[in-house]
């Protein structure tokens, strides 16, 4: 393990929203690996009530969720802090919300399934400003 | 069948009414000929009667004169000879018997009566008389006649005169006896029946000849037409196999013939109108087949249109578990490669086994996902009927909605019965259903709202039936369009997002279920759909179908 990937700082914080488990499962197996510290939330409500009591830097949130889907997550991260990064990741991608979440602020919209590489790379870009 | 009757009705009636007018008429004209032979007969025997005993007067004149019995009894000798005669006799003009000879063997015992002499004598011409003995067995005619001397005065026999045609004989003439004469009406009254017997034998042979002629004379035309009336009555009962065979020239062979063409003609249309039928047959069972090809087609159509719908939700569905395997394979062979085999520790192997059981299970999951799809998209054509329940339909049938419903910020109430009888029918046709109208709730709440989807067991009319009940919070439909939901086409969506089949579609899957779709629906507050199906146990299809029409809507909100 990279010694630098230890260096946690409050503002490395990262919280992953998805109602599906095996993502939030996998996606905490990856950032634990590379050293970030992790929130889960299991579905948007969940998400809001963590994003309202915590200081998150990068925020990945599921589109489609029961009850409060991933705009709104988004929308609330960015009201709290505007430069909380929030990547989408989604199963499903119309261009319409699409739209909505780039509208909305959104670094980045990922479709599931996606490459390790890939998001791996995109958070250590938006969160320790460098490619991996 | 009166037919066969009427033929020997009409065939008696025939023979009767021309026996009877030919007996009738035979019977007064023998009668007639009779009557006319028998005065005729009469008549001869009174001419006879009256030759005889006036030549008897003339050749007796000369021995009444001179008074020669002999000569008296010679002539009548002469006469008593003839067959007939059976008594003559000569009177001189006082009466006096001068010549006689009797042979009357029966009525000996009655005296010859007198008076017919007197009246001889006193009168002019002859006299008879008819006489009967023996009850009428007997008769005989008795006739008398004068015996006349002429006694020529010649007043101008000095002019030499010998013979003067103007000359009255008769005034000179003088009775001077009686003859008579008695003819048996035995040979009369024997000729008389023997022609009577003649004209009856005569007239019965007629009668029979002509009754004879007559039965042959209706057979003639009564066994024709027989054979018409059979030949109706044959094809009436359908067989236009036979033709008439009446080989005859005449208005009976016309007949037959126009007959024949007309079964002909029959037959001919017959043919035609099998063949004609045979072939519409045909082509309404093309028709029906097509139409059901072209049924199912637009079942799959529809459903593919929901497959189409359900797209999102089906991604959704895949892509999670495809991102774990994906990224957690990637994982683990960042993870191994990065390894050689001595470095991996216990922790490691039981890491990466994790990883993999991960794998493992969003695979497993894929595959029923993609199952599931494809059980649902495949044609229903080769559904077969089977018991199930309407809560695993339903939760089925929620695995590919329920994130459209998410999305759509729609708000899933279920309220599962906790055991539902069995129905039979096709689990796919009832998904498509049930899918139908999920997402016609969703369409009808654009901004979100709530879906209460209850299952529950009823009674109604002795009948168990399980329901479900899908209730939205939507915008309603108006009371115009609630009649036409049914109808194939009918949409209130833009042209290309929708096929308007989806309801008329489902209608058919439920009626092919033997139960029913009903729907009410108020503006602004939103709709309830209800499908009812009849429990398996129970399920007697006709009776459903029937009582269905008259299914009352349930009472609304239990």
């Amino acid at each position: 393990m990279n010694p630098e990937k230890k260096k946690l700082t409050q503002e490395e914080k990262i919280l992953i929203v998805d109602d599906e488990e095996i993502m939030r499962s996998f996606l905490l197996d990856v950032f634990v690996d590379e050293g970030y510290d992790l929130d889960l939330a299991a579905n948007g409500e969940e998400a809001l009530e963590k994003i309202s009591q915590n200081k998150y830097q990068l925020i990945i949130t599921d589109i489609r969720m029961p009850g409060v889907d991933g705009t709104e997550v988004l929308r609330k991260a960015k009201e709290v802090n505007p430069k909380t990064e929030v990547i989408i990741i989604t199963g499903y991608a119309t261009p319409q919300i699409k739209q909505k979440c780039q509208r909305l602020g959104a670094a980045y919209y990922i479709a599931k399934p996606f490459q390790i590489n890939q998001i791996r790379a995109l958070v250590n870009k938006l969160v320790r400003g460098k490619l991996g | 069948m009166k037919i066969p009757n009427l033929q020997l009705g009409l065939k008696i009636k025939f023979v009767l009414i021309i026996s009877f007018l030919i007996l009738f008429t035979s019977i007064v004209l023998s009668g007639f000929l009779i009557q006319k032979q028998s005065d005729l007969i009469q008549s001869e025997l009174e001419k006879r009667g009256r030759s005889l005993v006036k030549n008897l007067a003339y050749n007796s004149e000369y021995g009444v004169l001179i008074e020669n019995e002999k000569l008296l009894a010679t002539l009548i000798e002469g006469l008593i000879r003839e067959e007939d005669v059976i008594y003559t006799q000569i009177f001189d003009r006082e009466g006096k018997v001068l010549a006689q000879m009797d042979q009357r063997k029966f009525h000996r015992e009655k005296d010859l009566d007198s008076g017919i002499i007197t009246l001889a004598l006193n009168g002019e011409g002859f006299f008879g008389e008819y006489h009967f003995t023996h009850e009428g067995r007997f008769g005989f005619y008795d006739l008398a006649y004068s015996i006349k001397t002429t006694k020529v005065e010649m007043p101008k026999e000095e002019l030499g005169v010998i013979f003067d045609k103007d000359m009255d004989l008769k005034r000179l003439e003088k009775k001077i006896g009686v003859a008579r004469i008695g003819l048996s009406l035995n040979t009369m009254r024997n000729e008389i029946s023997r022609m009577k017997n003649i004209v009856v034998l005569l007239t019965a042979l007629v009668v029979a000849i002509a009754i004879l002629l007559t039965f042959a004379l209706v057979n003639l035309i009564v066994k024709p037409v027989d054979k018409l009336v059979r030949a109706t009555e044959r094809i009436a009962k359908g067989d236009l196999s036979q033709m008439v065979e009446v080989d005859r020239k005449d208005e009976i062979g016309k007949l037959a013939q126009a007959f024949n063409q007309m079964t002909t003609s029959l037959l001919e249309s017959r043919k035609q109108i099998e063949d004609y039928s045979r072939n519409l047959e045909r082509k309404v069972e093309e028709r029906t087949k097509e139409l059901k090809e072209a049924q199912s087609l637009l079942v799959q159509t529809e459903k593919m249109a929901a497959v189409g719908q359900l797209a999102a939700g089906v991604a959704h569905e895949l892509n999670n578990p495809l991102g774990g395997i994906l990224g957690y394979s990637q994982f683990a062979i960042e993870k191994i490669s990065s390894k050689t085999p001595q470095d991996l520790t216990s922790d490691d192997v039981s890491t990466y086994t994790q990883y993999l059981r991960d794998i493992e299970c969003q695979s497993q999951r894929c595959k029923t996902i993609v199952q599931n799809l494809l059980k649902f998209a495949r044609a229903s054509v080769e559904d077969s009927f089977e018991p199930l329940d309407l809560n695993t339909v339903l939760q089925d049938t929620l695995v590919f909605t329920r994130h459209q419903l998410d999305m759509a910020k729609v708000k899933l109430v279920l309220e599962l019965a906790d055991s539902l009888p069995h129905i039979m029918g096709s689990s796919n046709q009832l998904q498509q259903v049930c899918t139908n109208i999920i997402l016609n709730a969703l369409h009808a709440m654009p901004q979100g709202g709530v879906l209460r989807i209850a299952t529950s067991v009823k009674e109604f009319d002795s009948q168990r039936l399980t329901q479900i009940e899908f209730t939205d919070t939507g915008y309603g439909i108006n009371q115009e369009n609630l009649s036409k939901i049914f109808e194939p086409f009918y949409t209130t969506k833009k042209p290309g997002e929708g096929t308007g089949l989806g309801l008329s579609v489902s209608y058919g899957i439920i009626r092919d279920h033997n139960g029913e779709i009903l729907v009410e629906s108020e503006m602004g507050k939103g709709t309830t759909f209800r499908v009812v199906i009849p429990v398996a146990e129970t399920q007697k299809h006709k009776k459903m179908s029937d009582k269905s029409k008259e299914l009352p809507v349930f009472e609304k909100g239990r």
